[in-house]
C-alpha cells in the first residue's frame, strides 16, 4: 500500500498488476520492506520511461459517459458501486464508501462525474 | 449462435471494464495525492510542536542559569525567576486546614463535594463539569491536599495485578481534552473496583479544560486508591506548564486563589509514580527508556525532588558552561564559511575537528545518533545566532557566557567527558529519560535532538530491558499517533495516545487499551466529534493542512531576515529568483524543521514559470496585529520570534496576574532576555519602546496588549470565520 501511494504520488497511473510486478521487482525477500537503494533506480527507470501514464481528463470523462449508459450526465450511488467493486481493479469496500461521502451529490446521492472531474484536477494542484 | 452472443456480451461488457479500471486508477491516484498531503501536514505539526520544546528547554536554562550564576546581583530579575523555580512555600500553605479560611460565598451555584470522597462526590463533579462548572477553588484547594497525602505513601514503581480484577484499561495523553475523557468513561465505565485504570501521564496542557481532567483523575484517586493509577508525564511539570498554557488556565479560572492552586499542583506532579508495571510482565510509562534505565534504581529515587525535568541539577550547568564556550568557537568558525547552505554541514564537521577534542565525544554520539532522515541537520539546538552572526553581533556589555548560553540537550551531560555525574544528577536522568524518550526504529541509543529532552531508544535497547527484568512488553505514550496507538520494536513497544483530534479536528483518533489475565493488549479507538456528519478524507486533510500551513508560514515570517540574507547570497542578480534546491536548502539551515520543503514550495511561495522560486512571496500575506513604528524591524522580529518566551517571562513577573507590569520592570527583562538571546538592541530603544506602548502614561505597561502587537496576522484570513 505505501509503495502504490508513493508511486501514484508521483504522478504516475500503474494497474493494480503493475504495481504488484513492481513491488515483486524491488521487494526483499518478501519481507514486505523495499529498500531505498533498490526502490530508487526502479522508480527512476519506471519515470523516464513513462511507463505509466498519466490519464487524461477527456479519457475520463468518456470513461464515466461509458458506465452512464443512458448519458444522464450522473451516475446513481448504486450504478457506480456495482461498477467500482465488481468490474476492473475493484475497489475495497472503504474506497467506496469513501468516494461516495467525499463525492456525491449532498441532496440526491447522485454522482455529477463532471463536476467531479474539474474540482478534483484542481485539488491536485495540478 | 453462441459465438453471436458472447460477441454482444463483450460489447457490452468490455468497455465498463475498461471505463472502470481508468476509472479506480485515477481515484487511487488521486486518494494518494491526499495521503501526502495528509502526512506532510503531520511533519508540519510534530516539527513545529517539537520546536516548541526545545524553545522552552532553552528558556528554562536561562531561567537556571541566572539563578545559579547571578543570584549574587542586587536586582530583582533572578529573584523573580528563584520564586518561579525553587519557590519557598509559603507557610500558610503548610498549614493543614489553609482551605477552610476560604469561605465558599452562598451564591456559589458550583459543585459543592466533602471529604473523604464518596461516589456521589465524584458524579457531581462530573455532572457540573458537563454543564461547564467550575469547582471552588476552597475544594480544589482541599482535594489537592488529600491527593498529595495519598501520592507521599506510593511507590515509584507501582506493581499491579490482574489476579484482582477482570481487566485493566491504560490511558494516553490527555492533555485536558475533557471531551475525550468523558467518551472514555462513558465506553467504559467509571473508575472502580471492576474498572482499574491506569492514565500514562500528560493530563494537562494545550486543552481548556485541563482543571477539569486533572480534578476528576484525582477525585477518582482519593476514591479509589488501589484501582485508580497514575503515571507522571513530562508536562506534569510547573515550567512545561508555562508553556503549554495550564498555569494559564489555573490562573484564569481562579483569580484569587490562583497561585496557591499552582503551587500544590506543582506538588502533587512531582510525587505522581512514575511508572507502572503489571504482574510483573507489563512496563508502562509515560515517553520510555534508555540505555541506562535500570529499574531498581529508578524505584528508589526521591522523586519529589525531581520538580521539573527542565530544571537541571547545577552541577551540570556548571559542566554546560564550559561546553558553551566551546560550541560558540564552532559557530564562529562555521560562520566563516558565511554561505548558508554549508552552515548545517559545517557544524559538524567542525565539532569533529581535532582541536575541539572536548566535543568530540559528545559530537560522535549525536551524530551517529541520528537516524539517517531526520534530525541529522539538528548537531546542535535551534540557535538563533548560529546562522547569521552579523544581524545578531553578541552584546559587548555581557560576559560572553551569557550571550551563547544554550540549552543543553538534556541528554548531552552524560555524553560530556566529565568526571562522573553525582548522584543527584543521575537519579534527575533517571526520571527524565522515562518522561521525555521516544522509540526509534535504529539500533542504540541517542540524544532525543528532535525534542531536545530525553533519548530515542532502538529496538535492542528495549529488548535488553525487557530481558534484565523479565518483561514481555513496553507500553508508553507521548507521541500522538493517527489511529490512537502504534506497535513498534516487533511489537515489543506500543504507543497509546488518547487526546483524540489532537492537532486540528480530524487529525488523529485516540485509542485506549484493555489488558486482561492472558496479558494480550486490545484497543479500542475513539474519536471525539463536534459535528454529527462524518468528515470525507478530502475535508479533513484540507482543514488540517490549511493551519498547518498557516503554522509553518508564520514560522518563515517570524525568520524573515535570516532567510531573505540566505536567499539573497544565492540571487547574485537581484532578480528576486532563486532555484528550488537553493530555497529548500535556506530554509532547512534557518528553520532546522527537517520538512520536505520541495514538496511543500506549491504552497509556500510564488513560481517562476520556469519553475524556480520568487522567495520574497513566501513573507506575502502576513503582517503585524497592530503597526508600531517605533519599532525597528530587527526588534520586531525578535519580539515575533519569541512572543510565547517574552509572555511566560512577563507572567512571572506579574505576581498578582493583573496584566500590567512597570515600565522598570519591563526595561530589566528585556535587558536579559536579549542578552540571553544575543542580540544586540540597544537600551534606547528599548525605552523608545516600553514609552511607546505605555499608552496611558502611569508607568505601567498592559502586556497582552503589547504582545497582541506581535502576534503575526494572515491577511488572508482577518475577518473571516475562524478568526
Amino acid at each position: 500500500v505505501e509503495i502504490g501511494t508513493i508511486i501514484f504520488s508521483l504522478g504516475c497511473f500503474p494497474s493494480q498488476a503493475d504495481l504488484l510486478d513492481f513491488i515483486a521487482e524491488v521487494e526483499e525477500d518478501h519481507s514486505g520492506y523495499v529498500h531505498l537503494d533498490r526502490f530508487l533506480p526502479a522508480m527512476t527507470k519506471v519515470l523516464l520511461e513513462n511507463k505509466f501514464p498519466p490519464i487524461h481528463e477527456d479519457v475520463l470523462l468518456q470513461a464515466f459517459e461509458v458506465l452512464d449508459k443512458e448519458q444522464k450526465g450522473y451516475l446513481e450511488p448504486e450504478e457506480l458501486t456495482m461498477y467500482m467493486t465488481q468490474e476492473g481493479e475493484p475497489f475495497t469496500q472503504e474506497e467506496v464508501d469513501e468516494m461516495l461521502t467525499a463525492h456525491a451529490d449532498r441532496e440526491d446521492h447522485r454522482i455529477y462525474y463532471k463536476d467531479i472531474l474539474s474540482q478534483m484536477t484542481t485539488d491536485c494542484g495540478l | 449462435v453462441l459465438l453471436k452472443l458472447f460477441e454482444a456480451l463483450e460489447e457490452l461488457l468490455i468497455p465498463s471494464y475498461y471505463a472502470a479500471v481508468l476509472i479506480q486508477r485515477w481515484y487511487r491516484r488521486y486518494r494518494a495525492r491526499l495521503e501526502m498531503r495528509r502526512r506532510y501536514t503531520w511533519n508540519i505539526f510534530q516539527s513545529i510542536e517539537y520546536a516548541g520544546e526545545q524553545d522552552q528547554l532553552q528558556l528554562s536554562s536561562f531561567f537556571s542559569f541566572m539563578l545559579d550564576n547571578f543570584t549574587s546581583l542586587n536586582e530583582n530579575g533572578p529573584d523573580l525567576i528563584s520564586q518561579l523555580l525553587d519557590p519557598v512555600v509559603d507557610p500558610w500553605l503548610d498549614r493543614e486546614t489553609c482551605y477552610n479560611l476560604i469561605p465558599v460565598p452562598e451564591s456559589y451555584i458550583g459543585p459543592r463535594i466533602s471529604f473523604p470522597l464518596s461516589v456521589s462526590d465524584t458524579n457531581t463533579l462530573l455532572n457540573a463539569f458537563k454543564e461547564q462548572q467550575t469547582l471552588h477553588a476552597r475544594y480544589v484547594l482541599q482535594l489537592l491536599y488529600e491527593t498529595k497525602k495519598l501520592l507521599k505513601q506510593m511507590p515509584n514503581i507501582i506493581h499491579l495485578s490482574t489476579s484482582y480484577t477482570k481487566e485493566i484499561t491504560i490511558c494516553g495523553d490527555l492533555h485536558g481534552r475533557l471531551d475525550d475523557l468523558l467518551l472514555i468513561f462513558y465506553k467504559n465505565g467509571l473508575p472502580s473496583a471492576e474498572t482499574p485504570y491506569v492514565f500514562n501521564g500528560d493530563f494537562v496542557d494545550r486543552g481548556k479544560k485541563s482543571v477539569e481532567v486533572v480534578i476528576l483523575l484525582f477525585a477518582y484517586l482519593l476514591l479509589y486508591p488501589d484501582n485508580m493509577h497514575l503515571n507522571r508525564g513530562n508536562h506534569e511539570d510547573h515550567i512545561m506548564n508555562l508553556r503549554y498554557g495550564f498555569t494559564k488556565e489555573v490562573t484564569q479560572k481562579y483569580k484569587t486563589h490562583g497561585r496557591e492552586i499552582l503551587q500544590l499542583f506543582q506538588d502533587v506532579f512531582s510525587l505522581l509514580p512514575v511508572a507502572t508495571v503489571i504482574d510483573g510482565k507489563i512496563l508502562i510509562v509515560h515517553g520510555g527508556i534508555s540505555d541506562q534505565t535500570d529499574l531498581d534504581f529508578l524505584g528508589s529515587i526521591d522523586r519529589h525532588k525531581v520538580k521539573s525535568a527542565l530544571r537541571l541539577p547545577k552541577h551540570s550547568l556548571e559542566q554546560l558552561d564550559i561546553g558553551q564556550s566551546s560550541r560558540q568557537a564552532k559557530r564562529l568558525r562555521s560562520a566563516d564559511g558565511s554561505r548558508p547552505s554549508s552552515s548545517s554541514r559545517s557544524c559538524s564537521k567542525s565539532q569533529r575537528t581535532p582541536s575541539h577534542s572536548r566535543q568530540d565525544s559528545s559530537a560522535s554520539i549525536s551524530s551517529s545518533s541520528s537516524s539517517s532522515s531526520s534530525s541529522s541537520s539538528l548537531c546542535s539546538p535551534r540557535t538563533p545566532s548560529c546562522l547569521s552572526p552579523r544581524a545578531y553581533p553578541t552584546s559587548p556589555s555581557m560576559p560572553c557566557s551569557i550571550n551563547v548560553l544554550q540549552v543543553p540537550f538534556l541528554d548531552s551531560l552524560s555524553s560530556l567527558p566529565l568526571p562522573s555525574p553525582s548522584q543527584h544528577e543521575q537519579e534527575w536522568k533517571q526520571i527524565v529519560d522515562v518522561l521525555w524518550s521516544d522509540p526509534k526504529t535504529q539500533e542504540g541509543c541517542s540524544p532525543n535532538t528532535f525534542r531536545g529532552g530525553g533519548c530515542y531508544f532502538g529496538p535492542d535497547v528495549t529488548q535488553r530491558l525487557l530481558l534484565q527484568h523479565g518483561l514481555q512488553l513496553l507500553i508508553r505514550s507521548h507521541e500522538c499517533k493517527q489511529e490512537g496507538y502504534e506497535l513498534c520494536h516487533s511489537g515489543q513497544v506500543i504507543t497509546i495516545f488518547s487526546a483524540s483530534n489532537y492537532y486540528e479536528e480530524g487529525s488523529n483518533r485516540g485509542a485506549y487499551i484493555k489488558l486482561g489475565r492472558e496479558l494480550v493488549p486490545r484497543f479500542y479507538q475513539y474519536q471525539v466529534s463536534r459535528t454529527t456528519r462524518k468528515l470525507t478524507l478530502t475535508q479533513r486533510v484540507r482543514a488540517a493542512e490549511g493551519s498547518a500551513l498557516r503554522a509553518l508560514k508564520e514560522k518563515l515570517f517570524a525568520h524573515r531576515s535570516e532567510l531573505m540574507a540566505g536567499f539573497q547570497q544565492y540571487d547574485d542578480n537581484c532578480t528576486g529568483i532563486i532555484s528550488v534546491s537553493e530555497w529548500a536548502q535556506v530554509l532547512e539551515s534557518v528553520l532546522r524543521l527537517d520538512l520536505p520543503w520541495r514538496t511543500l514550495r506549491p504552497q509556500l511561495a510564488r513560481l517562476a514559470p520556469d519553475g524556480s522560486v520568487e522567495y520574497q512571496s513566501c513573507f506575502q500575506d502576513m503582517g503585524t496585529g497592530i503597526p508600531l513604528p517605533q519599532v525597528t524591524p530587527n526588534l520586531a522580529e525578535t519580539l515575533f520570534r519569541y512572543r510565547t518566551d517574552i509572555e511566560i517571562i512577563f507572567n512571572i513577573i506579574d505576581k498578582d496576574h493583573s496584566g500590567l507590569i512597570s515600565i522598570e520592570e519591563f526595561r530589566h527583562t528585556w535587558r536579559l532576555f536579549s542578552a540571553h538571546l544575543g542580540v544586540d538592541i540597544d537600551d534606547r530603544a528599548i525605552d523608545d519602546l516600553a514609552r511607546s506602548i505605555d499608552f496611558n502614561k502611569d508607568g505601567s505597561i498592559d502586556f497582552t496588549e503589547f504582545l497582541e502587537a506581535f502576534r503575526v496576522v494572515h491577511k488572508l484570513d482577518q475577518g473571516s470565520a475562524n478568526q
